[in-house]
């Protein structure tokens, strides 16, 4: 009888503690998603305020050209953005194809080394030589 | 009358009724965890897709002509401005490029019972769709419009591709 009792104890402790550990561990992981998500919505945002606002090619008469990107304006992104409370920094690159190979400029902004990223390709319009070609905005993001 | 905790009986319930409700638990618990990060990556593909659509409406396959256009005289004219091998072969390179990886793409144009199609892969079947729909019109000199629809469609690709 007191074996069995002892038994019992044993085991609940046993399925409680591992209950305990099931529960922090889906925690944690909740919360990593969460960061990632947030990590990866921000990323989309920041490509869509360049590709519309920031690096948007002006003509002679000075009208802007949303989703046109002008790759001179590259190099005045600022490498940190803030969005919802949260401080991110950013490196931007451009890739396009030119003789059948892809080529890029940039990468523009400091890597953020091991820390948790998040990368975005949007397909945007380059402006360059009088032509516009199809070109990807990539824009990796860190928290800061 | 025997008694179910004389036999242990009543002990080994409990423990399979613990074991159950932990194993349950774990389950529901750890499994839903990435439905976010889930409808993230689709927000995504969503956003990507439109702006695939103003991409291939304001850049350039031929000076002076947005491949929208292009596609939308394929259907509509006989003698298009770009020939049409050249802007499938133009069109196939860029979806390449600009598809995010293990994604493809298809378009249709449609006037009418008029159709002009393209997938890349060409042989990859499609399913996850994510689609946007796009109109290009052509002013005529009576003053009419001729409208052409474009789907985009991109799609999960097998793991062939």
């Amino acid at each position: 009888m007191n074996v069995s009792r002892v038994l019992r104890i044993l085991i609940t402790i046993i399925f409680v503690m591992a209950f305990i550990g099931v529960t922090i561990s889906a925690y944690k992981r909740e919360e990593r998603m969460n960061a990632l998500t947030t990590l990866s919505d921000a990323s989309s945002s920041v490509a869509v305020h360049l590709a519309s606002e920031e690096l948007v090619w002006e003509d002679e008469r000075g009208i802007s050209h949303p989703e046109v990107v002008d790759p001179s304006k590259l190099s005045t992104i600022d490498g940190s953005w803030s969005c919802m409370g949260e401080n991110y920094l950013l490196q931007t690159y451009l890739l396009y194809i030119e003789d059948g190979r892809e080529r890029m400029i940039g990468p523009f902004g400091e890597a953020g080394g091991e820390k948790m990223s998040c990368s975005f390709s949007l397909p945007v319009s380059l402006r360059r030589e009088g032509g516009v070609y199809p070109a990807k905005l990539r824009v990796i993001l860190w928290y800061d | 009358m025997v008694r179910l905790s004389q036999r242990g009986v009543s002990d080994i319930i409990v423990v399979v009724v613990m074991f159950i409700l932990i194993v349950i638990s774990s389950a529901v618990i750890l499994g839903r965890s990435s439905d976010t990060l889930d409808a993230s990556s689709r927000r995504k593909d969503e956003l990507r897709m439109s702006y695939l659509y103003r991409t291939l409406n304001k850049s350039e396959v031929a000076p002076g002509v947005s491949p929208v256009r292009a596609i939308a005289e394929q259907v509509v004219l006989e003698n298009p401005s770009v020939n049409e091998n050249y802007l499938r072969h133009w069109l196939e390179n860029t979806f390449d490029f600009l598809s995010a990886r293990g994604r493809g793409t298809e378009l249709v144009a449609t006037y009418g019972n008029e159709n002009w199609k393209l997938r890349v892969p060409e042989s990859a079947s499609a399913s996850d769709n994510i689609t946007f729909r796009g109109t290009f019109g052509f002013g005529e000199s009576k003053g009419e419009v001729l409208e052409v629809d474009i789907l985009f469609r991109t799609f999960e690709l097998d793991n062939e591709f």
